[in-house]
């Protein structure tokens, strides 16, 4: 196991949104997390990243990192590509990719180069400030910038919402490209369509608490779960 | 038009200085979202200690060492303290800046009295080096403008043309995203905070020698400092600059041309009654107003474009 989460428990002030959510991610998987908004997925990762008030065990690659402050997580090697598309939006798209390297990157580690090669669109931006691109450009730009930190175990959240489906099957052959490359991948995801096709293990939240654990074809056959935690 | 010249170099000099003060307001706010009250206890910190180290080390070495030491304190002030109160919110930090801007002000006192002390610029530095209608213009007024511009100038390349530039960028905008990526974020706050104290303390190296180092002088700055902050707009680092400029400028100016409201009203065509009700408002001179000049552009600046300068929000 890369990730092992036992019995998280997370706070927003007084309202407790996570309730002893325990799970594992494997070296080079990709896992889905599915549920509807506001089940405290989103709220997983920012407890992972060290983000949230929390309680409960959390350790990665054997070394507990629930008491580290965030950036310490980062450098042991968790990406996390946060849901509303941070870019920084008055630097450029070749400083915010920049802005992601880190002093112990690897040899065989993305590089800005791989980033403008796979999305052409960015290289050709390269010197023009992050906010002006489209919301999918963003999103693109977004996951490699943490991508240049060479993360072991990324965390990506949301990141085909309110993308046009050109973009969102880029944004799906990315994922797979990560994954291929040997980094793990925890998908956050609403559209059941994208996890379930590129996803090895999915995990269902309710609730602020995991309901449903399988492979993809595991929950194609459970309707109930679908009909009670996924669709709207 | 040699007075003219004078005037805008004295004004110049003074704005740079105010700028080496504004600009550590302007950053600490853009980042950490808190106005610091007691940034001016750090040029008054910066004087004193200048003044302290001088007596060992001569005026030289305290203008290395005492910027050092007020960046210092003033990151020791963030770590061990503001970070702490960060966590219970603005109205916290304001509260404990203002409360340390007091506690500055009795240590000072208590360490070094409550009357102006003798610190004063080298003979070397005093030394006329031109002089423009019959006055003196001193070294040191050049020496201070040209520590303010390279100020400037450094911290500007640091911010834009360094990977820790961009991190700082990064930071005053998306604190936590920064931090996903590996930075640390308290680390770079504590930093800024004690740069900005340090050109604080530069500051007041400078502007203690040239006008008085006395314990008032951190409450007669504050105020000016805040002026320019919001008028060149709050986080920027160029309004700032414009806006010490300015207000350097429009005070120097106000001082040195000792003309009546009422002259100045007749210059420009109007014929004001020297004799009726308002004769004693006409009466006043303009040296008279310049204190009130930096607050009475504050006030229309808040009226008529909030973010000031080059803010990117409104007040």
């Amino acid at each position: 196991m890369i990730l092992e989460v036992k019995d998280l428990n997370a706070w927003y002030g007084k309202s407790h949104i996570l309730r002893g959510v325990s799970f594992n991610v494997k070296p080079g998987e990709i896992l889905a997390m599915l549920g509807r908004n506001g089940v405290g997925r989103s709220t997983t990762v920012k407890a992972l990243m060290g983000d949230v008030e929390k309680t409960g065990e959390i350790t990665f690659e054997g070394n507990r990192i629930d008491n580290l402050p965030t950036h310490e997580i980062a450098r042991l090697g968790i990406g996390c590509v946060p849901e509303d598309r941070q870019v920084f939006p008055t630097l450029t798209v070749h400083q915010n990719l920049i802005m992601g390297l880190q002093s112990q990157g690897r040899d065989d580690g993305w590089t800005p180069d791989d980033a403008f090669q796979l999305f052409p669109r960015l290289a050709e931006r390269a010197g023009t400030e992050a906010g002006s691109l489209s919301g999918g450009e963003q999103q693109l730009l977004t996951m490699m910038r943490t991508l240049m930190g060479n993360p072991k175990l990324i965390l990506i959240d949301e990141p085909t919402e309110g993308l046009a489906p050109r973009m969102v099957a880029q944004v799906k052959d990315l994922i797979l490209e990560i994954a291929r490359r040997g980094t793990s991948v925890v998908l956050v995801e609403q559209k059941l369509t994208v996890a379930l096709k590129i996803a090895n293990r999915v995990l269902v939240m309710g609730h602020g608490s995991i309901v449903f654990e399988g492979t993809p074809a595991d929950l194609a056959a459970r309707e109930d779960v679908r009909r009670d935690y996924i669709e709207v | 038009m040699a007075l003219f010249l004078l005037f805008l170099a004295n004004g110049l000099a003074y704005g740079l200085t105010l700028f080496l003060l504004s600009s550590g307001v302007t950053l600490i706010f853009s980042m950490m979202g808190v106005l610091n009250f007691a940034h001016a206890s750090f040029y008054m910190l910066g004087a004193y200690l200048g003044f302290q180290i001088s007596q060992v080390t001569g005026f030289w070495g305290g203008l290395v060492l005492a910027p050092l030491m007020v960046g210092v304190i003033g990151g020791a002030v963030e770590r061990y303290g503001l970070r702490r109160v960060h966590a219970h919110g603005h109205v916290a930090e304001l509260l404990y800046t203002f409360g340390l801007a007091f506690l500055i002000e009795e240590i000072v006192q208590l360490i070094w009295g409550r009357s102006a002390v003798n610190y004063v610029f080298p003979d070397l530095l005093r030394t006329p080096i031109f002089a423009i209608a019959g006055l003196d213009y001193p070294a040191f007024r050049v020496v201070m403008a040209a520590i303010s511009v390279m100020a400037f100038l450094m911290l500007l390349l640091l911010l834009l043309r360094t990977r820790v530039g961009l991190v700082v960028q990064s930071a005053l905008t998306h604190a936590r995203m920064t931090a996903m990526l590996g930075h640390n974020v308290p680390m770079v706050f504590m930093s800024v905070f004690a740069v900005g104290s340090g050109l604080a303390g530069l500051a007041g190296v400078l502007g203690g020698a040239a006008l008085v180092t006395e314990p008032m002088m951190a409450q007669q700055l504050g105020p000016i400092v805040f002026v320019i902050v919001v008028i060149g707009g709050l986080g920027s680092l160029f309004g700032a600059f414009v806006a010490s400029l300015a207000v350097g400028l429009l005070q120097t100016f106000a001082v040195g041309f000792d003309r009546s409201l009422g002259q100045l009203a007749s210059s420009v065509g109007l014929a004001p009654d020297a004799s009726g009700n308002f004769a004693e408002l006409w009466s006043i001179s303009l040296s008279q107003i310049a204190p009130l000049l930096p607050y009475m552009l504050l006030i229309l600046m808040l009226v008529v474009r909030p973010r000031g300068i080059a803010g990117k929000r409104d007040l």
